[in-house]
């Protein structure tokens, strides 16, 4: 009980110095701001980050072209167009138990036009079993059939942005024709609105079999990537195995560190996403904690000045009949409240600007989910207060010791 | 309890002081009995020792050798805790500074020693505030601070704030050097009230004058009494 009394001693000696007093908690303020804003920000990034990686559900693996040396750029970055994976490849991963789709990849960005309207956009070949792979739903009309893709059909599914981007006067855009490079395509089916995967804006492509991709659009004969779906009951690193086999197979290679291909996994990409993005918060919290250790140590300063400047004070305190110990437990108290309120605040400033973060990002049309576990907001309220009291403990010290005497005699 | 007669004893107190190499002497043997209800006024030059035998009786300080016995305790072995309780509980000290914390109601002022007392009852320590606050006529300030008041009405609440824990004794140093004559006479009119209900006094001043209030005076030199 002594110290809730304490406690109110000091709120009340604070308010009697207020401007100072907020002055002194300014780093604390700040220093807990930015630890809260960070966590949070880290978390939804992280969030968003895995979300992204995960937004087709289930695990897919991915193969793309080029070996996986660790101490080598990817021949992407050089501007290499690896031209290994072939079509036919498709089919001889298709059979393998445990995988329910594949689906070659052929990409390319082109103007797409629809009468005087256009559109620069992806036009992206795929085969029939997309749809079962990406896992999206037709907002109008249908999805390729296996005579699409086998017959080389002028067919298009478009994304929900490009048939806005596309139509007139909001005017219905199914079985009207585009224009890609000259080919001409009918759009047969309209996805429904899906945001991003991938960091890709899944509404903004145009699909199109991919043997008409290869032939009349991309002019080329390889594919850019392959995905396969691994069915719930899969097992995704044996089916790696049984996929990296097969592929050697056709391309004859006999030992596996020359691979001229990579297999990733999901699962692979957001443990390897994940580790990043956690060490990037590791280290700006780091960064922040710094913020909150200065804090204390302009606390303790302004404790200092306090002390010098109370001596009197504290000798009349002492004449009176304060022991040593209620003079240590008055000082350690003022700095605790003065951190523990700097504290408060920038709880209230770092949920604040975290949420502010949160609409923010969101109205730009990313995921982002707001996080604030209620643990962080406990934890930084007890480090604040702890802060106070251990830069507290030295002034403390200094005026629990003061020769009542010697303080009195003071002017 | 001790008879009247020999409530505070000292036997020989001395008390020395160490400055760098030098050691001041500033009390050198002091024998001094002050009975109870006695209004005792310590006079003498300055550096006499009034002061440190003040602080040794208002157990500020203590004695290097002799005794100092209060009340038929013996306070030599005394812990700094002990002293405290007795400063807080036994003794009601009087400042010439008034020693008033700023920014802080009258009343809360007088109420503070109570803070360090144990087994405090809020409620009857504030009942017991007021009615000391109307006594010495500062019951219409109870809510101003130290600076709104005029120095003589700034004593009367260090008066007020001795007397919160009914002390045993109460330990005045110079309490109208900062006051004006009208205002002295205000004080010591005070002090002779308390002094006529049975309260004990030992007041310090080089003012010959006032020790006319007084029933006794101790006469100091060089560290004795004479």
């Amino acid at each position: 009980m002594v110290w809730l009394q304490d406690i109110v001693y000091a709120i009340k000696s604070l308010w009697a110095v207020k401007s100072r007093a907020i002055l002194s908690t300014l780093g604390i303020i700040i220093g807990v701001m930015s630890v809260l804003t960070v966590a949070s920000v880290s978390l939804s990034a992280q969030d968003l980050i895995l979300g992204q990686v995960t937004s087709f559900g289930g695990d897919l693996i991915g193969v793309i072209p080029g070996g996986s040396q660790e101490d080598e750029p990817p021949p992407i970055a050089l501007g290499i167009v690896l031209t290994t994976l072939r079509l036919d490849e498709v089919d001889d991963l298709e059979g393998l138990p445990g995988v329910t789709a594949v689906v070659p990849y052929v990409n390319s960005t082109r103007t797409v036009s629809l009468g005087r309207e256009s559109t620069v956009t992806q036009v992206i070949g795929v085969n029939e079993q997309a749809q079962t792979l990406e896992d999206f739903d037709m907002a109008e009309g249908r999805w390729f059939t296996t005579q699409d893709v086998a017959r080389f059909s002028r067919v298009a599914v478009v994304g929900a942005t490009v048939a806005e981007n596309l139509s007139i006067g909001g005017e219905n855009i199914l079985g009207e024709t585009i224009d890609v490079k000259g080919v001409r395509f009918m759009i047969v089916g309209i996805t429904e609105e899906q945001g991003s995967a991938f960091f890709q804006n899944m509404d903004d492509r145009v699909l199109i079999p991919v043997t008409t991709a290869q032939r009349m659009v991309a002019g080329i004969d390889y594919v850019n990537f392959i995905r396969l779906r691994v069915s719930e009951d899969g097992n995704v690193e044996r089916i790696k195995e049984e996929v990296a086999g097969i592929i050697r197979h056709n391309h004859h290679i006999q030992d596996p560190s020359k691979d001229d291909f990579t297999i990733t996994s999901t699962d692979q990409a957001a443990e390897m996403l994940s580790n990043v993005t956690g060490a990037m918060s590791g280290f700006l919290m780091i960064v922040t904690a710094i913020a909150l250790l200065v804090g204390g140590i302009n606390i303790m300063n302004v404790m200092f000045v306090s002390v010098r400047e109370r001596r009197r004070e504290i000798g009349l305190r002492k004449a009176l009949g304060a022991n040593s110990n209620r003079i240590l437990k008055q000082f350690l108290a003022e700095s605790g409240v003065m951190s523990f309120a700097g504290g408060l605040v920038g709880v209230l400033i770092g949920v604040g600007f975290s949420y502010a973060v949160a609409v923010v990002v969101t109205h730009y049309g990313y995921s982002w989910n707001f996080f604030m576990p209620i643990s962080y907001l406990v934890i930084s309220l007890v480090i604040a207060a702890a802060i106070g009291m251990v830069s507290g403990v030295s002034p403390a010290m200094s005026a629990s010791k003061l020769d009542p005497i010697e303080a009195l005699r003071e002017e | 309890m001790s008879k009247k007669e020999d409530f505070i004893k000292l036997k020989g107190v001395t008390k020395d002081y160490d400055i760098g190499e030098v050691t001041i002497r500033a009390l050198r043997g002091v024998d001094l009995t002050i009975r109870q209800g006695e209004f005792a006024a310590i006079m003498g030059p300055s550096g006499c020792g009034k002061s440190t035998l003040m602080h040794i009786l208002g157990f500020l300080a203590r004695p290097s050798r002799g005794k100092y016995i209060f009340n038929g305790r013996d306070s030599s072995d005394f812990t700094d805790d002990e002293l405290a309780v007795m400063r807080n509980m036994s003794i009601g000290f009087v400042f010439q500074a008034f020693n008033l914390l700023p920014r802080t109601s009258v009343l809360d002022n007088v109420l503070l020693p109570t803070n360090y007392s144990p087994n405090v009852d809020r409620a009857a320590v504030k009942e017991r505030a007021l009615h000391i606050l109307d006594e010495v006529g500062l019951s219409h300030r109870l809510e101003n601070h130290p600076n709104q008041l005029s120095g003589g009405e700034q004593q009367r609440v260090s008066i007020a704030r001795a007397l919160i824990n009914d002390p045993s004794l109460i330990m005045a140093d110079e309490p109208t050097g900062n006051l004006d004559s009208k205002a002295t006479i205000e004080i010591m009119d005070i002090l002779t009230a308390l002094h006529q209900k049975g309260n004990t006094i030992v007041m310090v001043t080089h003012e010959k004058y006032l020790s006319g209030y007084c029933d006794r005076v101790i006469n100091m030199n060089d560290g004795v009494v004479v």
